[in-house]
Order: structure tokens, then C-alpha cells, then sequence
């Protein structure tokens, strides 16, 4: 029992630390801080961005010629894309959350996630940057499935389990999926999941945590890839209700589950063919870049970048 | 013999000689005679007698490329009608004909028919298999042919046959001896 506390110390009791000599390992997702001189996360102050707006964008995406495949596809109707804003980006992992809720996404536990397992389809990366080691500057970056348009994961799977669908989504077909794995070996991203453990197995058990699942989601067996499909099924169903109502889809009828629960509102999603669209608006911005634009995978997701105005006197501190 | 039989009676006439040297100057007179259809059995292969026979057009490197062809293109058609034609899947942006991709297992079937074509090929203009050869029938060939013998037979269907004057005309060649082989 804890005796109460007083208003002489409300929040603090006399605390001592000790050494009890016991090692425990941490387990961890990201175990590089650095961004090494690559330009992963896009930084600027306000008076650099002004003076050159398209300094963000970088080189751009590279020429349409310069794959020896010639992109032939085209996306007439509807091609789904994403826009997330570095600069509203705090890091709260509120997106983890709900997309791992949304997804039946698997809690694999501290063993696993020490061997590199872990499964959230959308993680948020921190990079830090400066010279003072006690107070860097911190940058967060939500990192989910880029859905190229041409994906570097798609060439290399043996059996065609994922490829594209007629909206440019980058879709796995978990039933063919054979578990080689190339895909994520061959992602530049790397966010591609794979289940290691049969952790459904658990909920088939138990009748109350059968309930668990979200009814719309798939619910994946050990063995297959999985990785964000931009909640296809919230796609799916809004695609269902504008068909039986004889018109096209509304921007922002579609919210994906990170969207959804973001505070900022970092995370828009919408139809890139619809110039009138938030997401649209979003990517013509010159704030917009592509992630590892130099690959030439073409993603779906932009970036903007962070554009920073401190107050002087607070940096001075 | 019983019964009808379409084979003649006889399949040459083989005559024995003690040096390539003598049997390489019996297909010279045999030729200058007029003969054909000649074949030769030595213990080991004598370049200079498939020569003088002609023996070098095999049919068989034809055949190979026919088959190499036919295996290279019916792989790659076979890769462009899966991917392009019956099953059509936008894999990574590239186009449905990524040819590149179909060229390995093209090769492989250029490979593969082209040495199936020569393994069967081979049988096949060899006439083989053969359980039994005619020149077997005689005694001396049985125990000379692989040791020291060198043989030369005018065989049946050469247009100029006719045994006793092509026995005469191989008697004259200074073989160790003339025999008829029977088929």
C-alpha cells in the first residue's frame, strides 16, 4: 500500500537509485540516428527556403527515359497518392497505432522486435542533427509503403505475389505468396513486414479475441509479406458506396487510418489525377520531394519538407 | 533365305588389306572404277580415309541449329504469351513484353532442343540402334577389325554391283582376302 501523499510533495517522494548489477537487453527499431549527409529528411530555415524555393525538390525524379523499360502504364481514372508534411510531423506514433489497430497488424513483443521483426506497416524514424549532444535537433519522419510506380520489389518476386493494380496501388496477394522474401530484400524503404510466427493462431482460440480483427482486413497467415496497401479497404468501400450513388469518389471521403488519427494532419491522401484535390495541392507545392528520388522507383508518397522559423532569442536559449 | 524378303542376298563384298596405306589406294582405285557406295572399317579413325570416302557433310549440325531455333523461339513466344497475352500483369511499370527478362530461359531452350537434336540426331542418321551389322558375318572381320585389319566393302546398292565382277575387281587390289557378305 502506498500511503498518501501530502500536498507538501504531491508529485515526488524521496527516490533512490541503486545498481542492482542485472543486465537487460533494450529492444529497439532504429538503431542509426544519422542521416549521414543524405538528404532522407529534407530540412531548411524560412529565410533559405524563400531564397530558393526549389532547393527542397532536390534533382527531382529522374527523366521518363531513364529506365530501360519505358513506363507504358498510365493511370486514367483514379491513382491514389499521399502527401506527408515533415513539418507538421512531431513524432507522436499516433499513425503507428491506428494503422496497426486498422490492419490487424501483429504486436510481436520485445524477443522479436530485438531481432529485427517487428511489423507495423508505418513506423516514424527520427534523424538527429547538430553539434550539441544535449540538445540535438530532432527530425521525425513517417515511413510506410512508397507504392512506386515502379517498384523494385515487384521485379524480383518469383511467383508475381505483388504487383500492380489498375490504380497504381502496390498489392500483395497474400494467398500466393510464397515467403522468399526478395521483396523486402530488394526494397530500398525497407518497409516491407514478414510474418515470422503464426500470431493469428492465438486469436483462432480464443472466441473473444476472435473480435479482435477488423472484419474488412485480411488476417495473414505466418510465412507471407506483408506491408502498407494504403487501407485499400477504406478505398474499396468508398469506391462501393460512389458506384451505387452514380458518382466518382470525393477527395476526402478516402481517409487512411494514419490520416485519420494524425493530430497535425501530416498525412493527406487523395487522387493525384484530380487537380483539384488537397493531395494534389500538396504535391505541386515546391516543398515536395520523393524519397530517394534517385532510384528512379517513382513512389506514390511525397514528402514535404521542413521549413523551420525559430525566434532568435528562444535559439540563443 | 525363306519366304518373300525384299533385302538382297547380299550386303558387299569385303575385301581385307594389311596397311591404311593399301586401303587408302583401294578406295582410290575403287573410286577410279566407278564405285559408289564404299564404306571402310579400321581399327581406329583414319582422317585421311574419311576423305578419300567423303564422309565429312554430316547432316547432323542442320539439324542442331533447326532445333536450337525452334527451342529459342517457341521459349520466348511461350514467355511472351504468358506474360503479354494470357495473363497480363503490370509487375514493377514494365511493359508486359519484358524481354529481357524471357532471355535466360530462351537460351535455355536454345540449349536444351539443340543438344536433345544432336544426342537423337545422332542415332537417328547412324540408323542406331543396330543389335546386328551384316559385315559381322564374316570370321575374319570378327577377329581383325579392332586389332589389325583394315576393311573395304563395295556395298550391294551401288549401281555397278554385280558380286562376281566386284570379287574379281577387289582380288586384283592385292588384299588378304575377298568375301562375300552375306545380309
Amino acid at each position: 500500500m502506498t500511503p498518501l501523499r501530502t500536498s507538501a510533495a504531491a508529485w515526488t517522494t524521496a527516490v533512490q537509485v541503486a545498481k542492482t548489477g542485472a543486465r537487460s537487453p533494450l529492444a529497439h527499431t532504429q538503431q542509426h540516428f544519422r542521416l549521414e549527409g543524405r538528404e532522407i529528411v529534407r530540412v531548411m530555415s524560412l529565410p533559405e527556403y524563400l531564397k530558393d524555393p526549389a532547393r527542397a525538390k532536390g534533382h527531382g525524379l529522374p527523366p521518363k527515359d531513364a529506365s530501360l523499360f519505358q513506363p507504358g502504364w498510365e493511370y486514367k481514372e483514379n491513382a491514389w497518392g499521399l502527401s506527408v508534411d515533415l513539418g507538421s510531423c512531431f513524432g507522436c506514433n499516433a499513425c503507428v497505432v491506428a494503422c496497426q489497430s486498422e490492419n490487424n497488424i501483429p504486436v510481436v513483443g520485445k524477443e522479436q522486435v530485438g531481432k529485427n521483426r517487428e511489423m507495423h506497416w508505418i513506423r516514424v524514424d527520427q534523424y538527429y542533427e547538430g553539434t550539441d549532444l544535449e540538445n540535438p535537433e530532432i527530425h521525425h519522419q513517417p515511413l510506410m509503403c512508397q507504392h512506386c510506380e515502379m517498384a523494385p520489389c515487384e521485379v524480383v518476386c518469383p511467383v508475381a505475389a505483388t504487383v500492380h493494380g489498375a490504380e497504381g496501388l502496390n498489392e500483395m496477394a497474400y494467398n500466393r505468396c510464397v515467403g522468399t522474401r526478395y521483396c523486402s530484400n530488394n526494397c530500398p524503404y525497407h518497409v516491407r513486414r514478414f510474418n515470422f510466427l503464426e500470431y493469428n493462431g492465438e486469436r483462432e482460440q480464443e472466441p473473444v479475441l476472435k473480435m479482435l480483427a477488423n472484419p474488412d482486413v485480411t488476417v495473414r497467415s505466418r510465412g507471407v509479406m506483408e506491408k502498407c496497401t494504403f487501407c485499400i479497404q477504406r478505398i474499396n468501400r468508398a469506391r462501393i458506396v460512389a458506384e451505387r450513388e452514380g458518382r466518382a469518389i470525393r477527395d476526402g471521403e478516402i481517409r487512411t487510418a494514419c490520416q485519420q488519427t494524425c493530430p497535425a494532419d501530416a498525412i493527406v491522401f487523395g487522387n493525384i489525377n484530380d487537380p483539384g484535390a488537397n493531395v494534389s495541392k500538396l504535391r505541386s507545392e515546391p516543398r515536395t520531394y520523393w524519397l530517394l528520388e534517385e532510384l528512379n522507383t517513382r513512389p506514390r508518397t511525397t514528402y514535404l519538407a521542413k521549413v523551420t522559423n525559430p525566434n532568435p532569442d528562444v535559439e540563443a536559449g | 533365305m525363306h519366304g518373300p524378303q525384299t533385302e538382297p542376298l547380299l550386303h558387299g563384298v569385303m575385301a581385307e588389306f594389311r596397311t591404311p596405306e593399301e586401303l587408302l589406294e583401294a578406295i582410290g582405285a575403287a573410286k577410279a572404277a566407278g564405285f559408289t557406295k564404299l564404306d571402310a572399317y579400321t581399327p581406329y579413325p583414319i582422317e585421311k580415309v574419311l576423305d578419300a570416302l567423303d564422309l565429312h557433310h554430316s547432316k547432323l549440325p542442320l539439324l542442331v541449329l533447326g532445333a536450337s531455333i525452334v527451342g529459342a523461339v517457341g521459349v520466348f513466344g511461350f514467355a511472351y504469351w504468358a506474360s503479354a497475352i494470357d495473363y497480363p500483369l503490370n509487375i514493377g511499370g514494365r511493359p508486359l513484353n519484358s524481354w529481357p527478362a524471357f532471355i535466360p530461359a530462351t537460351f535455355e531452350g536454345a540449349i536444351f532442343h539443340g543438344g536433345l537434336a544432336a544426342a537423337l540426331g545422332m542415332l537417328l542418321l547412324n540408323g542406331l540402334p543396330r543389335p546386328h551389322h551384316p559385315v559381322f558375318n564374316v570370321p575374319r572381320f570378327v577377329d581383325h577389325a579392332s586389332k589389325d585389319g583394315y576393311f573395304l566393302v563395295v556395298e550391294s546398292d551401288d549401281p555397278r554391283f554385280d558380286a562376281p565382277s566386284v570379287k574379281r575387281f577387289l582380288e586384283s587390289l592385292a588384299p588378304v582376302e575377298v568375301n562375300e557378305v552375306e545380309n
